[in-house]
Parts: C-alpha cells; structure tokens; sequence
C-alpha cells in the first residue's frame, strides 16, 4: 500500500480488440476475463418489433440502463443472479429517432463469450464490432461491455471506476459515443480512455516506445513520447492474422482439402497421411458468418501449432531441411508440413511474395519492418534513436515462434546507424494483453486519480470532455 | 586466527584480562554466519550493523492493523469526485491526499496582448498562432516532440475547445485572440500606437506608425480584448473560423516553434527581470533560453545524412577511420626512422671527400693570419669576434697582408700581398670559390674553425698561409672558408693521401649493436703502432663515450693516424735513403743541407701535427693544419715530396 506510487480504487479496465476482450481489475497482472469479441445473433422475422437498429447513426442518445431479466436466459456460464438483483438487458439505444437509410436489420438475442458463440445455432450471424481498431457496430459492442461488466465480472458499474483503451487512430466521435455508454448507460462514477499503444508501452514500463500492435484484423505502429502518442507517427495496414489465415485456407484449397470444422462433423476414422479425410458429416445448416468464424478457429490452432518464423532471410533451401510437422485437422486428415508452415508467417514481412491472389488493398502492404522504419522515419530526428532503442512487440499475431528475432534480424539489415532493441515479454499473456495490462497498472496509480472523467464533469460538459481530457 | 593474544604472547607481553571480559558478554547474534560476524565484530565500528532478521516470523501475538474501505477527494481535481480505497483505520480520514504533491506543471512565462504588440511581433507569426503555440507548450509541457506532432494551425476546432479546457482561465490569450485578430487585421496602427504607449525602449519593438490620434482607444481595445477572457466558445469559435478561413494551413518545423518559443521567452525575461539585483538570476534563466535555430537545422541535416549511410558507405568510412588511425599511430615512428635515415645521410655529407680535412685547415690558417693586424677579426664561419690581444709571432708583412685580404675582401690579386702569398694566392682562392658551391661542406667548416679558433697555437704562422685563408675566405662570402689553403698542392694531396671516409659505406645492421663494434678494424700489423699513438695522445684504445660523433671522429683520428704512420715510414725510408747518398756524397766531398733539412721538417712536422689534433680531442683538421705549419718554412718543396710520397 502506497509503494511504487499504487493507490488502489478498485478500478476496472477493459480492452476490446478485435478479436478478443479483456476485462478485469486493475492492479492485477491478468484480466480476470478473456473472451472473444465476435457476438453471435439470430435475426428476428421482420415483425418482431423488439430488435434494434444495428448501424444506427451518430446521434445516438443512450438511455438509462433498464433491468428486465430477460437477457441471456439460456446462458450457460454464469447465473442470473446478479448482485444487483439481476441481468442487465440491452435497451435499444436510440430505437426510432433517426430512421436509418440502410436496410433494416432486426436482430434477436445476442450471444457473447465463447461458449456461446461456437455453439452452432441455425442462423446464427457472426460478427465483431470492431473493424481497423474502430467501433464498427455498437450495438454489438454493447452486448460486449455488458457480458464483461455484468456476466464475467459480475460487478456494479456504479461503484467502479472505468477505464478502457482504444486504438490510437480512434476518432473523435467515437470516444465521444464511448462516454456516453459508460455514463449514460452503465452510470460509471468515472471514466477514461486511454491509448491502446500507450498502454503497452507502459506495461513494458517504457515512457518513449515505438509499439508495434499486430493482432487479427491489423498491425499498427504506434510512436509514444512520454505517454503520448505521435499521431504523425502512426502506421498501420490491415495486415493481421486473418489475412494469414485466409492465406491458409486458400493453400488448403488449392491442394484441394477442404478445412471442416468441428460442429459439422459426427464421425471420423483414421487416415493415411495426405488421403482424403473418412468423416462422416453433421447435417447442421449455418451462417456463413458462422462456417467462417468456426474454420478461422481451425485455422488459428493451425498457425498457432505449426507455423513458425524463419530466423533471417527465407531460404527456401535452409527452410526444407528444417523438420516437417503434422497436423490433424478436425476431418482427420492429416498432413506434414514442411515449407509450408514457413511461408505463411512469411507475409508478414513480405508480402509482396509471399501473399497469394491478393486484393487490390493487400497489393499495398508493406513488409513490418519496412512499417517500423517508416514510422519511426516520420518521427524527429532526435527523438529516433530512442524509439528503436525500445521496440515493444505485442498482438497475438507475433507469437509465432522465431518472430521476434526475425524482426530484430530484419530491422538490422536496414540501412541506419541506430542500435535496435526489441521488448517482446516472454509471457504469452503478457503478449497478448499488453494494453490491458499497462490500463491496469495506470489505473491503480496514486497519481492517475486526478485524470479521471468524472461523472459531475461529464454532466457539466457533455461527453466532449473526452476530448479534452483524454488525449 | 591470529588472536590478540597470540600476538601478545609472540612479543612475550602479559595477557590482558581486561580485554577478554569486554570481549565475553559479545555474543555472536544469530542468523549470521561465524565468519561474518569474525569480520564485522567489534574491531569494526565504521560500519553501522543493524541486527539482520533474515527471516521475519509471522507475529502472531501482534494484532492486526485495521483497513478501512474510506473515500477520499483528490484535491488535485476541480471537481469533487470521491473515489474509495483501502486505508489504515487510524490514518486520520481527513488528511490531504497523499498524491496530491505531484500534481505539478510548468512554470511557463506567459504575456499579453499589450506585450505582444509591443514588443513580440514577428512578421511571420500571427498573435493567435503564437498564443496556440503557448497553449500547446502548456499543455504538453514542453514536451516539443509532442508539441510539434499535435501542432496544426488553424487548429480543429475540437482541438482548440480542448487546449482551452485544458488551459483553463489562466491563460488570457487563448480564448480572446481570435477577437485581438481581428482587431489587428482592421487597424494595425492603432495597435501599433498602443505599443508606444506602452512605451518600452526595447529594441526590437516594431516602429510605430505614429502620428494616429487613437492611441487611447487603442489602449482601451487591447484592454477589452484581455478582459474578455470569459467569452462564449461559440463566439470565439466563429471569430477563429473567420480567421481560418483567409489564412492557409501552416507547416511549422520543430525548429520554428522552438525558436519562436525561446525568443519570446527570451525577451519576456529581459522585460521583466528589469533589476539589478536579479541580473545573476536573469543571466542564468537567459542562457538557459539560448536557441540558435540555424544551429539546430545544420544539426538535424548533419544526423540525417549520418544515419542514412548505406552499408557500405559506413564500411568504407570504418575502413578509412581504422586507416587513419593506423596512419597516425605509425606517424610518430616513421618521422623517427626519417629522422635516423637523414641523421645517417647528414653523416655521409660530413665526410664529405676533402672537406673536413681542408676546412679545418682554413679555420686554422684564418685565425692564425687574423692574429696579425691588431684588429678585431670576424671569423667568418662562426663569427666569434677575436679580441686583436696577442699577435702571434708573425710576421708585420704576412699580418698585414692578412688584415688587409680580410678587410678588403680583395681577390686574389690583391696588391698588398706579400711576396710568398702572392703566388699562393690565387689557387687557394680558387679553391676556396669551388669549395663555396658545395654548400653541404659548411656544415663542417664552423666546427672546423671553431676547434681552429681554440687551438690556434702559437705556433709560427707564415704570412703566405695566413694571406691564403684570408683570401680563401673572403671570396668565398665569409662562409665557406673551405678549402682557403695553401699552395698548389696542399689540398690536393691531402684529400689524396687520405682515404675519403665518406666513401665508406657503412652497413647498416639489422638489430641491435654497440656503436663501439662499428669501429673501423685496423690492420692487425699496424694496431700496434697506432694504439702507442693513442697512447702518446693520451687517449684511451677505445672511446669512453662512443656516440655518433664522436665515432665518427674516432675514425678520423685513428685513420689520420694510420696514415701518419704510413708518412713516417715513408719519410724515415727517405731520411735513411738521403743519409746513404749523403755519407756517400761526404766521402765525395760536402754537398747542400737544405733540402735534407726540410725533409726532416716535414716529417717532424707531421708527427706534432698527430700530436697537436690529438690533444685537441677532435682529429679531423689539427695534422695537417699543423703540419702545414711545420712545412711552411720551406713552402715551396712540401708539394712535390708529398706527390712523390703518394706515388709510393
């Protein structure tokens, strides 16, 4: 108590990625909950006059939070009892006072977390509400927060603090529609947002960092000076795990074997290596969303049991010595890959050769070293060789193992007279939920107390203060 | 261990008890080790040692603190927000927050509008944009990467609101300059007049346009304008969109804004700090302002091309440094080998073929015929004045001739020479000019002289040598007194006679040797002969000292030695020989003495020539110069003898 400058208000902090969520409270290494961003709906026939409006516009008013009970009655994880008496339903926000020009989508209920979202239901659309860092859908951003606050976490909103991160290219009506949930919505006594980058770099205890973020939908390269991110600085390209995996995917189907996940299939019998796969196949109808969600699972264990980074150059002659792994997938048809396995991680730094049939956008990207260097480049001079002196790797997408010291390699071999030193915490948790930690680490400091938004402020300014005051 | 006591019992002392019962009741307190403690016992004092509990045990007797989940205000904020934490129950609830002394910001030297008009304007900065400038330093304080990334002027509006919600009511400028723009953009000279009524001799206050009957109005404009701090946003929203709306997007380097920010800073300070009693202060706070904006730009060029070297650029240039380096460490020993290498060609020119030999032979002659007139002579080598004291027994005529060959500079036909000099006088001078174009003989001739000058013996100097030295030098510019000598045959012969030690080439040898086995052998037959000599030189067989010079004169002497040796022998064969013919001629009947006189002259003269360079410790020049001497008496014949001798 009072050491290393913590003063403890049992603040809570989320991180919503694109792919996963992490909630917990601050002060601890770990969130207390990780679950995947992607939220799962059954949409309503037409009639059915309860669902909301999904991309529902910019002047949006929340209401008050109401308290029905009736959300989420078939969940599996958690009890309905809450501690205040109940679940937190979802009210529509804004039903009705802005017609939206696109078609309207009624949706059903919501399904978040996990367990709920793999559980093949027919017609169950899958999606994430963030898209290229940014709130893409708020309505499923909301059944986010509120699984985290009020399934996982289990808490009253009103008695804690909030903090949450966001990308560091966030604009600023978003920030804006983010304060108003937590305030409006959730009736937090406090709030702040903080800068996903800026967190990292705190959590790998860095005041100066050149953050390199690459996560499933994009890597980004953030310049931090002193807990302030350059914003001429940024980089990004979507360039992520999922374009990996759609690479894999594409490789499957060229070699003609088609990627079956799990909920489809009833039976399956050993195979030799490279035959076609003896499965016999569920009749269970679903989304594409859904079928697609489900093989980019697959295809995430695929990555993250084979792939590998090569340590300098790719070389296909050193690579093919190097020892094949088999993998099963879920039909049972199983493969050993050599060069393969190789190649896939490969995009990351050049995507130029190693990214198939790409899109007219993908045709732009550029490999990550070339990315740190650009933005570091964009950066003062002066202020240059610090950044390389403190490279912070974080995102899920650079676990692949022999990435770091490949990209170490990589930024060495480009021309500069500065020494490099890359941050990249061992801990895989560490790794994954850099910016989650850094929240939580800020939010349990004596001296970050007289930052927060509070609630009289909030009501004083409107949700502009978060302009203001969070930069 | 070596107690005390042991020591004690070594120097035979009676044990101390008293030592021993202060030293019992201190026990070795646990939870560290025998030899720690052995180290840290009680002789040490200088270290302070807190008994260590390595392993603090759970106290289970004491009772535990009480927490209390307590809210608190940050006084920090301007808001009340009460947060909850956990504190000691008996802290007192209402003690100031613990945090709160952190809550610092910068000091930032702010102005206003009037002192803005007065006295900061700058043609390319607009009041509004610098008083942005300010809010952004305040803001990020001072932290110009940060400055310079989030600088955008006009500033988006959200912007703007949000630099100005942070800078709340203790700025002035930001909120009313969009109004002062304004303003400024009607009437410049209005404003222009209010800063001379404001009146500061400042230098660089902008020249008024004088003359404007609005002064006062003016005045009171700017006044209004700072006193309307507390206008809507909207309003200074809409006025500042105005504003943007004729002024195009500005791209602002690092090294603007700094400048801009430190000269401002700069000029407030010595606005301010108006007294002397600060002036230590003001000095100090001024030379922390110091920006050289130009400086700065040269300076970031100058890293940007350092750090875009392409590999193989900094491989080249890590070569060249490696090369340089190398270069310069090798210098220091490669000037050290020249120098070995010239100081070994320098040594080669001393033996220059003749010249030592003739040179010492002039400088002798010169100072033997200087003693004669009774005037200071210059001697021209190394022109030490010779006080006119003592004559030495020469004769009027030959002293006059020398006086006169010197202070006339005459040629060689001079008239006053006398009789002998004058037929002598022309080769020497002759000589002497030949001698004068080879310059590196006169590094020789000054040591020449000078050994001339001290050993000059009193010996009797004939006029026609004196004359001849004289004459030698004086056609040859004072300076080169070389070779000045005497009759026809006299140098010639001597650089015959002896073996030109220049010709010897020395080897050089690779290693290290003693410069004593240098020395040139001497022929096994002779050595005899020639250590008796050094003996009656009183000289040892080897030198005691055997440096580069006087090595080299060693062998001179020891060569000169030889070949008076060799002399000798020869003149003793001759005397034996004249005797035969002579006691042959005797029993004829008598016959002429003079020739067999001058025979005996010459070789006497050569032995106390040995004689006299030897006990001058130097042997390059005295043999012959003396013998000269000893030959002089009958000048015509010594030519002719010496031929016939080199001719054996």
């Amino acid at each position: 108590m009072g050491t290393y400058g913590g003063d403890e208000v049992a603040a809570l902090v989320l991180s919503v990625g694109h792919t996963w969520t992490q909630a917990g409270y601050a002060g601890e290494d770990t969130p207390k909950s990780i679950f995947p961003t992607s939220v799962g709906w059954v949409d309503l026939p037409a009639e059915a006059d309860q669902g909301d409006d999904a991309d529902n516009s910019e002047d949006t008013q929340m209401q008050d939070v109401t308290q029905d009970g009736a959300s989420a009655s078939d969940s599996n994880h958690i009890g309905k009892k809450d501690a205040d008496g109940g679940d937190v339903a979802p009210q529509p926000v804004g039903a009705g006072l802005v017609p939206s020009k696109k078609k309207v989508t009624k949706r059903g209920k919501y399904y978040v977390g996990d367990g709920e979202i793999s559980c093949w239901r027919p017609d169950m659309e899958i999606k994430s509400p963030m898209k290229d860092g940014l709130v893409e859908d708020w309505d499923a951003l909301e059944q986010i927060w509120d699984h985290a606050f009020l399934k996982r976490l289990r808490c009253d909103p009103t008695e804690h603090p909030l903090i949450i991160t966001e990308s560091a290219w966030n604009t600023r009506e978003i920030r804006e529609k983010l304060t108003e949930l937590a305030f409006e919505k959730y009736n937090f006594p406090a709030f702040f947002v903080a800068k996903d980058a800026v967190m990292t770099a705190f959590a790998a205890g860095r005041p100066h960092a050149l953050v390199v973020d690459s996560g499933g939908d994009m890597t980004s390269v953030v310049p931090v000076y002193d807990g302030y991110v350059l914003r001429k600085g940024i980089m990004r390209q979507s360039l992520g795990g999922d374009v990996l995996s759609d690479q894999v995917l594409q490789q499957f189907k060229a070699s003609d074997v088609e990627v079956t996940p799990q909920y489809l299939i009833a039976k399956k019998s050993p195979v030799v290596v490279g035959q076609k796969p003896n499965v016999v196949l569920r009749d269970r109808p679903a989304t594409p969303s859904f079928h697609k969600m489900m093989q980019m699972r697959v295809l995430h264990d695929f990555k993250e049991s084979v792939c590998q980074v090569a340590e300098s150059t790719y070389n296909e002659q050193n690579i093919s010595t190097r020892p094949q792994k088999p993998y099963e997938l879920p039909d049972g048809y199983n493969f050993n890959f050599g060069t393969e396995r190789f190649k896939v991680p490969e995009i990351m730094f050049n995507p130029k050769e190693f990214l198939k049939n790409p899109t007219p956008e993908q045709e732009n990207f550029v490999g990550l070293p070339k990315l740190i260097f650009n933005s570091a480049q964009s950066c003062d001079i002066d202020f240059r060789p610090t950044l390389f002196g403190n490279v912070v790797l974080t995102g899920g997408n650079t676990l692949f193992p022999g990435f770091a010291d490949r990209l170490h390699w990589e930024l060495n071999s480009i021309p500069h007279s500065y020494k490099v030193k890359l941050h990249a915490p061992g801990n895989t948790v560490e790794r994954k939920c850099g910016s989650w930690l850094g929240g939580s680490i800020m939010a349990s400091l004596g001296t970050f107390h007289q930052l927060w938004i509070s609630r009289k402020e909030y009501d004083e300014s409107g949700s502009n203060i978060v302009n203001k005051k969070c930069v | 261990m070596a107690t005390g006591n042991d020591v004690r019992e070594i120097f035979q002392l009676k044990a101390s008890d008293q030592v021993r019962r202060v030293q019992k009741p201190e026990r070795k307190p646990d939870g560290i080790s025998r030899e720690l403690y052995g180290l840290i016992g009680n002789n040490v004092s200088t270290v302070a040692f807190n008994n260590p509990t390595y392993k603090p045990k759970l106290n289970v007797s004491k009772k535990a603190v009480n927490w209390t989940w307590r809210p608190f205000v940050n006084p920090s904020r301007d808001d009340d927000l009460v947060l909850q934490h956990w504190e000691k129950t008996r802290t007192d609830p209402n003690e100031e927050y613990r945090f709160y002394k952190f809550n610092k910001s910068i000091n930032l030297i702010s102005f206003s509008p009037e002192e803005y008009t007065s006295h900061l304007k700058d043609p390319d900065w607009t009041m509004e944009e610098t008083s942005y400038l300010w809010d952004l330093c305040r803001r990020f304080d001072l932290r110009w990467v940060v400055i310079q990334d989030r600088y955008e002027w006009p500033p988006q509006e959200a912007d703007r609101l949000a630099l100005q919600y942070y800078n709340g009511n203790n700025l002035v400028i930001s909120e009313n300059a969009p109004n002062v723009t304004k303003k400024e953009g009607e009437d410049t000279p209005m404003k222009d007049a209010s800063a001379a009524a404001s009146g500061s001799g400042e230098s660089f206050v902008q020249a008024t346009l004088g003359g404007d009957t609005s002064t006062s109005t003016g005045a009171t404009n700017a006044a209004t304008a700072t006193a309307s701090g507390s206008n809507p946003p909207t309003a200074a929203a809409s006025t500042s969109k105005a504003v943007v709306s004729n002024t195009p997007a500005k791209t602002r380097s690092m090294e603007d804004l700094k400048h801009r920010y430190y000269t401002i800073s700069r000029i407030l300070t010595k606005i301010r700090m108006g007294d002397a009693s600060q002036a230590v202060e003001k000095a100090q706070l001024l030379s922390s302002m110091a920006y050289d904006k130009n400086r700065e730009i040269e300076r970031k060029k100058n890293l940007e091309i350092l750090n875009t070297r392409t590999p193989e650029q900094i491989e080249e240039e890590e070569a060249l440094y490696l090369e340089a380096r190398r270069i310069d460490q090798n210098e220091k020993k490669i000037t050290r080998e020249r120098e070995n290498l010239l100081r070994l060609l320098n040594t080669r020119d001393i033996y220059g073929p003749g010249g030592p030999t003739s040179a010492g032979l002039a400088g002798q002659v010169g100072v033997a015929g200087g003693g004669g007139p009774g005037t200071g002579i210059i001697i021209p080598s190394n022109s030490i004045t010779i006080p006119s004291s003592s004559s030495p027994s020469a004769s009027g005529a030959a002293g006059g001739a020398g006086g006169s060959g010197h202070s006339s500079a005459n040629g060689p036909l001079s008239p006053s020479v006398g009789k002998g000099g004058a037929g002598t006088a022309t080769p020497g001078g002759a000589s002497g000019a030949a001698s004068g174009t080879t310059p590196k003989k006169r590094k020789k001739a000054p040591k020449g002289s000078v050994q001339a000058d001290d050993s000059a013996p009193p010996t009797p100097t004939t006029a026609t040598s004196g004359a001849n030295a004289l004459k030698g030098s004086s056609s040859s510019n004072h300076r080169r007194p070389s070779n000045a000598s005497d009759g026809p045959g006299g140098p010639s012969s001597a650089s015959a006679i002896l073996p030109p030690p220049a010709a010897k080439k020395e080897k050089l040898t690779p290693g290290a040797y003693l410069r004593s086995q240098k020395m040139t052998p001497i022929v096994s037959t002779k050595q005899q002969r020639v250590q008796s000599a050094l003996v009656t030189l009183g000289l040892p067989f080897k030198p005691a000292m055997p440096t580069a010079t006087v090595m080299a004169k060693w062998d001179q002497v020891q060569s000169n030695i030889v070949t008076l040796l060799d002399i000798k022998k020869q003149a003793d064969k001759l005397e034996s020989d004249l005797k035969v013919v002579k006691m042959r001629r005797g029993s004829l009947g008598s016959g002429s003495s003079g020739s067999s006189s001058s025979l005996t002259g010459s070789a006497a003269s050569g032995a106390g020539g040995a004689t006299g360079g030897a006990s001058l410790g130097s042997s390059v020049d005295g043999n012959f110069g003396v013998k000269r001497e000893g030959t002089g008496d009958e000048s015509g014949t010594p030519g002719p003898v010496k031929k016939k001798k080199r001719k054996d």
